[in-house]
Order: C-alpha cells, then sequence, then structure tokens
C-alpha cells in the first residue's frame, strides 16, 4: 500500500469521525434550548458518563501526542508530565469539585458571587475564564492544524491553515447547535475511543516484548541514544539552576492549574448532586491515570522500536511519535497492517482535538453570556436580562469566540503546543483558584480581595510570559530579530501563583467594607451539605 | 530508582483517591444530609 491509500484511508475515518459527531450534535440539539439544557445538559448525567467526560475533557491531544513525545525524546523528564497531570486531580477531588457543584449554578463566577458583590467579581471571573480558554483553545488548534496537515498530507502552510479553520467550524457548530448535552456525548465518545486506541497500541508493544517490562526498557535506553542516562533525571530540565527551577514552576502550573481550569469545573454542574461529582472525579482519576500509564509504555516502546532520533527528524517536539509507533507495530510502512494502524491512531487524535475544543468554546461563551453581558456589563438597579436571551447570546458568542481562536492560532502556527498549555494552566493557577480557594475557606474574603486576586494574578502570569524567552530572545522565540526579555523561566507559575495569593490577601485586609458573616455561613452550609443548591 | 518514585506517584495517587472516598462516604455523606436536615428542610 503506498503513501496515497494511508492518506485516503486517514481522510475516510476523519470523514467518520466529523458525521458521528455531527450526527450527535443534531440529536442532541433536538432536545430545546433552555439555558440549564444548554450549559450542563439538564444536570442528569451519572457519574460514569460525566468521568468519562470529565477524561475525555481533559486528555487533550497535547497528552496523547506530546507527552508519549517527550518520554520519548527525555525518558524521565517526560514522565514527570504524566505525574503532574494525574497528581492535580487529588486537588480537584478534595478541595473543588463537590463543593462547587454545591454552590453554582453554571460558572466559577457563581461561586464567588454568592457571597461578593455581583458585578465586579463576574467581571473578573468572565475575564480570565475568556483569557485561560482561548490560551488553551489556541494551543489546541495550533496542534490540530500541524497533526492533520500532516496525517492527510498537506504538509504546508496552506494545509495547516485549512486544518485550523476546518476544526475551527467544526467546534462552532457542536456547540451552537448541540451545547452541553452534544459536547458531553462527543467527550464521553471520545474517551471510549482514546482509551480502545491506546489500549491497543500498548498490548501490541508488551507483545512484541512477550511481557518483558525489563527488554522493553533495555531497547528503549538502547535505542534513545542517552543508554544508561535515558532513566535519570535532567535530560531535558538538567542544564542549569534556572532550567531546574523552570520545571519547577511547570510543575506547580500543571498541579494546582486543573481546579481552575474553566472546562473542568463547567463539568461538573452537569451531575444533580455533590456526590455524584465525587464519584465522576474518581472515575476520571481512575481513567485518567490508566491511560497515563499506558502512554509510558507507549513511550518506551516508541524509543525502543521507532528510535529517538528518527522521532526527532521527523518533529522536533516528538508530536509524531504515536503514528509512527503504530506503523511501525503494524507491521512497517507500506504494510497493509502498517497503514491501517497509522489511519486508525490518526482518526483518534482528531477526535481527541474536537471533543477538547468543544468543551473549551462552551466555557468560555458560558463565562461571556452568564457573567459578562447578563450580569457583569449591567448597572446594578438594572433587570438581568431573560434566559432565553442569554442563551441566545452564548451562543452568538460561541462562534465570535471560535472565529477569535481561528484567528489567534493562525498567527501563533509557530508556537510549541506544550508550552501553551503550559502557559494557560500557570493563568488558571495564578488567577482562578487562589480566589476559589479564599472563597470556600477564608471567612474575611472581601470583594476587592477577590477582583485584585485575579487580576493581580492574571496581570502577573502574563507580563512575566510576555518578558520571557518564550516570547523573545529564546531559541523558539515568537519575535525574531529583537530581544526585551528579562525573566529567564518559560513557565511564570513558580511566582505568579504566589503573587495570586498574595494580591487576594492584600486586597481583603485593605478593604473598606467587611466581610458579610452571615453569606459566608450560608456558603460554608451550602457547599458542604447541599442545602439550596440547583 | 528514579523511575520507582515516579511510578509510585500513580500508586500513591489511587490510594489517597481511595481512602478520601470511603472517608467521606462513612463519615461524612451522613453528618452532611443530617445537618442539611436540620438547617433547612425542616423550616419549610
Amino acid at each position: 500500500m503506498s503513501v496515497d491509500t494511508q492518506h485516503t484511508l486517514a481522510v475516510g475515518l476523519f470523514t467518520l469521525v466529523v458525521l458521528v459527531t455531527l450526527g450527535i450534535t443534531f440529536w442532541a440539539g433536538r432536545r430545546g434550548s433552555a439555558a440549564e439544557e444548554f450549559y450542563t445538559g439538564g444536570r442528569d448525567f451519572t457519574p460514569m458518563q460525566n468521568g468519562f467526560a470529565i477524561s475525555g475533557d481533559y486528555m487533550s491531544a497535547a497528552s496523547f501526542l506530546g507527552i508519549t513525545g517527550l518520554i520519548v525524546l527525555y525518558g524521565y523528564d517526560g514522565l514527570l508530565y504524566t505525574v503532574g497531570f494525574l497528581v492535580a486531580w487529588l486537588m480537584v477531588l478534595m478541595l473543588v469539585a463537590e463543593l462547587v457543584r454545591n454552590c453554582g449554578r453554571y460558572t466559577l463566577a457563581d461561586v464567588l458571587a454568592m457571597r461578593m458583590r455581583q458585578r465586579p467579581v463576574r467581571g473578573a471571573a468572565g475575564v480570565s475564564s475568556i483569557v485561560i480558554t482561548l490560551l488553551y483553545l489556541v494551543a489546541q488548534m495550533v496542534g490540530a492544524g500541524s497533526l492533520v496537515s500532516l496525517l492527510l498530507g498537506l504538509d504546508s502552510s496552506w494545509g495547516r491553515a485549512w486544518g485550523i479553520v476546518g476544526i475551527g467550524a467544526l467546534m462552532i457548530v457542536y456547540v451552537t447547535v448541540g451545547g452541553m448535552t452534544a459536547t458531553t456525548w462527543i467527550q464521553i465518545v471520545k474517551c471510549v475511543v482514546l482509551m480502545a486506541g491506546t489500549a491497543l497500541l500498548c498490548v501490541l508493544v508488551v507483545v512484541r516484548f512477550h511481557g518483558d517490562a525489563g527488554a522493553l526498557m533495555r531497547a528503549a535506553a538502547a535505542h534513545s541514544g542517552y543508554g544508561h542516562r535515558y532513566f535519570l533525571p535532567g535530560l531535558k530540565y538538567g542544564g542549569s539552576a534556572v532550567t531546574r527551577l523552570d520545571f519547577v514552576s511547570l510543575g506547580l502550573a500543571l498541579v494546582l492549574g486543573t481546579a481552575g481550569l474553566p472546562h473542568i469545573l463547567a463539568r461538573f454542574y452537569t451531575v444533580p448532586t455533590a456526590r455524584a461529582a465525587r464519584r465522576s472525579t474518581m472515575w476520571a482519576i481512575g481513567l485518567v491515570g490508566t491511560f497515563y500509564l499506558m502512554t509510558i509504555v507507549l513511550g518506551l516502546g516508541a524509543a525502543a522500536l521507532v528510535g529517538t532520533a528518527a522521532v526527532r527528524a521527523s518533529n522536533d517536539a516528538g508530536n509524531t511519535a504515536v503514528p509512527m509507533l503504530a506503523q511501525v507495530l503494524g507491521g512497517g510502512q507500506g504494510t497493509v497492517g502498517g497503514t491501517v494502524l497509522f489511519a486508525v491512531i490518526s482518526a483518534v487524535a482528531f477526535a481527541t482535538i474536537l471533543a477538547v475544543v468543544a468543551g473549551l468554546t462552551l466555557a468560555s461563551s458560558a463565562a461571556f453570556a452568564h457573567d459578562l453581558w447578563a450580569r457583569a456589563f449591567r448597572r446594578a438597579d438594572e433587570e438581568p436580562p431573560s434566559e432565553q436571551q442569554e442563551v441566545v447570546v452564548a451562543r452568538i458568542s460561541a462562534v465570535v469566540i471560535g472565529a477569535l481562536a481561528i484567528v489567534l492560532s493562525l498567527y501563533a502556527q509557530r508556537l510549541n503546543v506544550a508550552f501553551l498549555v503550559g502557559i494557560a494552566f500557570a493563568v488558571a493557577a495564578s488567577a482562578n483558584l487562589p480566589t476559589l480557594l479564599y472563597n470556600l475557606f477564608w471567612r474575611r474574603f472581601t470583594t476587592r480581595g477577590a477582583t485584585w486576586s485575579i487580576y493581580g494574578g492574571l496581570a502577573v502570569s502574563l507580563l512575566l510570559v510576555l518578558f520571557s524567552p518564550t516570547v523573545s530572545g529564546g531559541p523558539e522565540a515568537i519575535f525574531t530579530g529583537v530581544d526585551f526579555h528579562w525573566f529567564p523561566l518559560e513557565n511564570p507559575g513558580v511566582i505568579s501563583i504566589p503573587c495570586g495569593f498574595f494580591f487576594g490577601w492584600l486586597g481583603t485586609v485593605t478593604s473598606d467594607e467587611e466581610a458579610d458573616p452571615d453569606a459566608y455561613a450560608e456558603l460554608e452550609v451550602r457547599s458542604l451539605t447541599g442545602a439550596g443548591a440547583v | 530508582m528514579a523511575w520507582v518514585l515516579g511510578l509510585s506517584q500513580f500508586a500513591s495517587t489511587f490510594l489517597i483517591t481511595w481512602l478520601y472516598a470511603r472517608h467521606a462516604r462513612d463519615r461524612r455523606d451522613r453528618a452532611a444530609l443530617g445537618l442539611r436536615w436540620e438547617t433547612q428542610d425542616r423550616l419549610r
């Protein structure tokens, strides 16, 4: 079988993915358009369904392709990404999931507005949620563009641009037509497909080495070109004290950022009770943990069977390691098995991207319509608009945000995907998490503390990124030819997360107004017992 | 050695999740329901 047949097969499978997801969307779109339906899918998902959807929302192409690639290229330093992405869920499970489910209706700002003055906190939380989801969206779409062009053999700047525009158009249709119901079912289907595809490759790797983990690890070390050093820390981040600190910064952002991601928080509103939110988080931890364990096997398998040098030659960031491994496991290039497996795994990666961008667009449009347009942009004495009007605006804003993400992604094509995801997590950990935790656990926290914490964390993290070597002066910088960087780290987390907490404290102690003790008491009872929760 | 520590993070995450869920189920859910009854539902 030639390369052409391979691409024809991949196109066929991609079309199948598109048709299935559009079918789900139009089926879901017929269920009505109440706000409850659009934002939460009616809150009647079971914990198992929601756990699959959370995993489908969380395991992005950056995980499936990027992390496997990082393990191939850097061994142990790649492994620590998987650890960071998994351990983060303990924060979500213990501190956030149940309490947020009890206190909020549709967005993060609902939880803050329970005890704060509505307009300022909704304005702040709405802005930070849109910034975070846009950063994450651009990361996914830049990756999607290069992936689709590579897999379909359109390896040119035009091919990448068309990939980005096509995926952007699809996600807009999913969200505007199908809302949360369609998004959730697409994420569930994607999670099943992704787990099945990863498990299949994993089994093939294990069979290839006759179940001998030692043989797999020896072969991986031998073909990585590093030998024994492949299993030691420091291949990517061990260069100097600065790069080590960068690694700490990244780890901090990954572990603390997950609990502040708007599209993950929104998923907890799709189940009826806090207990269901807890059980869906447990499902998610099981699925995400199993998935990352399998990506470790895939990473070692790709290092052993494809070789680190070959992977790096195909893509500097290692993003093509998984499809290359699939081809080798199927029998090699040109064979029927290799061609089919390559096409199937490509389609799995495609479905993965579609599910994640749909969840992001929905969270972003909810933040705009529910928090900014319907409440923060109005005078205090003005009546909020009806829910029907709000949903119409949410659908329109999904189109606008989708279009904005497409345009930004077209300009950001040179950026590294894993880097962009790391920034989105750092901003979420600096702007959203401190406010959320203070709000739930600190009696004296005030409205000024909340807005200072959000705007402070947001501003510090974005400024540090602007003056980091990834924007100017570094080897893979966005701007070449100019150098205005003075902040040495690529990820701002280690500075900006403490700043977010500090500004929240500072705003609170300098406030003129006292926190309302009754409102906090009500929030405490409601968050712990679910009394009065919607 | 580093790999053993890394992989044990997976095991410890699963373990902590299980312990937390067991604690929540046995110690907290009933108390929360009781408190909810006391503070809200009985006033209706």
